[in-house]
């Protein structure tokens, strides 16, 4: 899963933070462009709350919300190319061992939008329990060979995974977020983040990605 | 159906294993569960032995602490280097304690084991009343336990019928005695039990080299569990020492390095309150060094007045 944009969305729609990581489509948007996206992003999602079917909100109780955990998704040691030391550990900042989160978790998101596939990019969001939304914009086209009933039910499974995939590494951008962000005491909540070490480390995160 | 009508001063059958709500004969009950009949907490912080066990801090709290500290100030301080001396003022008070405490800390022997062959026939027997002495205290602290609940409980049944808030005021001062009592036990066998361990008081340093391999040693290994990463003296000044950490873990998430640097003035503060507490006058400064694969690699410099070097000078020699 190439990523090629990463976007942060404050809890009042506002775009906080904007990176992009490949040259494409997304970084011949300019700053103004992004800006829209993110507040059209804030209120599709916000929409989509609202008109979930009637017939999932009866069923709500029965959705199972828990994302699995999937080992090791962007850690330094889940790329093969990198050839580093394994017994060095690598410091996650206020995070011990040698992941952020081990265990499966609940999704925040239950009635928003979750993902966007189109024939161009895939988007995923994650929303956190504050409002806050990540929102990551991957080159990863699903394909789309549904012909036979085996081939659909393939591709279920593939989009499953994918959005699993995905939420596990946008809750560790939140992680990231969470320490790089919210520890820094020259950050204004709710204010665009310039910080270049959380840069940094989400650079580091999203090339580990393979 | 009789069971189910509510008698209001006497109907805290059904709430009395409950841990919040309000009990019409009480009042509010607090919300931790079994206030009354748990044993009031031992005043931690002055029955604690000096020579407690390492106490790990969550790095999370920490910064987030140190990062509202650091915003206060910020708010107040209307330059750098005033923020910068605040900040640093606030590590002095702490540094000239630690030096204190890690001192009288380095000076008990670390376990009987090391003791000299000629303590060892008192030290054996000192051992065995060592061991001892923790199951009596636990023994103690469980009776007034048990004593306080059965006080309480019993207290309590009568405030119930009497809908008395005097009988509450009883239980109180009951316990504040039985802890007491507690406490100066646990104190006794405390203070028996450690100044057994010393055989003796480690002196303060005199030299400038042995109190900063003491800093570089045990002072960072007290804040940040390990050894700093280097101590080096500056070639070019007689007076000039520096004391390197390759990732400061306090300041490590604050970005921007002017502003980072200014952050670590507080660790700066530790190190002058420990050096000036112990007679070395200095000024000590934050300056960032990135080498290698360390971005955020600082380096303390301490520039020691002339007069602490014409000191060891004179009471040292040059010889």
């Amino acid at each position: 899963m190439a990523i090629e944009t990463i976007l942060i969305i404050n809890k009042s729609g506002g775009l906080i933070y904007q990176r992009n990581f490949s040259e494409s489509f997304a970084s011949k948007l300019n700053s103004n462009d992004f800006l829209i996206i993110a507040s059209t992003i804030h209120s599709v999602f916000a929409i989509t709350s609202q008109i979930t079917p009637k017939a999932l909100q009866i069923t709500q109780n029965n959705v199972d919300y828990v994302i699995p955990y999937i080992p090791m998704v962007g850690m330094e040691s889940s790329n093969p190319q990198q050839t580093r030391n394994a017994n060095v550990p690598v410091k996650l900042g206020s995070y011990k061992g040698p992941d952020f989160f081990k265990e499966p978790f609940i999704s925040w998101n239950k009635s928003g939008l979750r993902q966007l596939s189109t024939d161009q990019f895939t988007m995923y969001i994650y929303q956190t329990m504050t409002g806050l939304k990540f929102v990551a914009l991957s080159s990863n086209v699903l394909s789309t060979n549904a012909g036979t009933m085996n081939g659909s039910i393939d591709k279920t499974k593939a989009v499953n995974v994918a959005s699993q995939v995905a939420d596990n590494f946008l809750r560790k951008i939140y992680c990231l977020y969470g320490d790089y962000v919210m520890k820094d005491p020259f950050y204004s909540m709710e204010m665009p983040i310039k910080s270049e070490l959380f840069d940094k480390a989400v650079k580091r995160m999203v090339n580990n990605l393979l | 159906m009789s069971q189910d009508i509510i008698y209001t001063s006497t109907s805290d059958e059904s709430f009395k294993n409950r841990s919040t709500g309000y009990e019409y004969t009480v009042g509010p009950k607090p919300s931790l569960p079994d206030e009354y009949t748990r044993s009031p907490l031992t005043s931690k912080l002055y029955s604690e032995s000096l020579n407690t066990k390492r106490h790990e801090v969550s790095l999370a709290a920490m910064t987030f602490l140190f990062q509202e500290m650091i915003s206060a100030l910020h708010k107040e301080c209307k330059s750098v280097t005033e923020f910068e001396t605040k900040l640093s003022s606030y590590g002095e008070s702490i540094g000239s304690r630690l030096l204190e405490l890690l001192n009288f800390r380095s000076s008990i022997s670390p376990g009987s084991s090391s003791r000299t062959s000629t303590f060892l026939a008192s030290s054996t027997s000192v051992l065995s009343s060592q061991t001892s002495q923790p199951a009596n205290n636990t023994n103690n602290i469980n009776n007034t336990n048990s004593n306080n609940s059965g006080g309480s409980t019993g207290n309590r049944t009568r405030s119930r019928s009497n809908t008395g808030t005097s009988s509450k005021d009883n239980t109180s001062s009951t316990k504040t005695t039985n802890r007491d009592s507690s406490d100066r036990h646990h104190h006794h066998h405390q203070v028996e039990s450690l100044t057994s361990q010393i055989s003796k008081m480690r002196r303060r340093d005199l030299k400038i080299l042995d109190i900063l391999q003491f800093i570089h040693g045990t002072l960072w290994s007290y804040l940040f569990n390990h050894v700093s990463d280097d101590l080096v003296k500056s070639s070019e000044r007689n007076n000039e020492y520096m004391i390197i950490d390759n990732q400061p873990p306090l300041t490590q998430f604050i970005s921007g390095s002017n502003n980072r640097i200014s952050c670590d003035y507080f660790i700066c503060g530790i190190i002058k309150g420990f050096l000036t507490n112990a007679g070395f006058r200095c000024k000590v400064t934050a300056h960032e060094m990135p080498q290698g694969q360390f971005d955020s690699r600082t380096v303390y410099l301490i520039q020691f007045d002339n007069q602490v070097l014409e000191r060891e000078a004179i009471r040292f020699g040059q010889s």
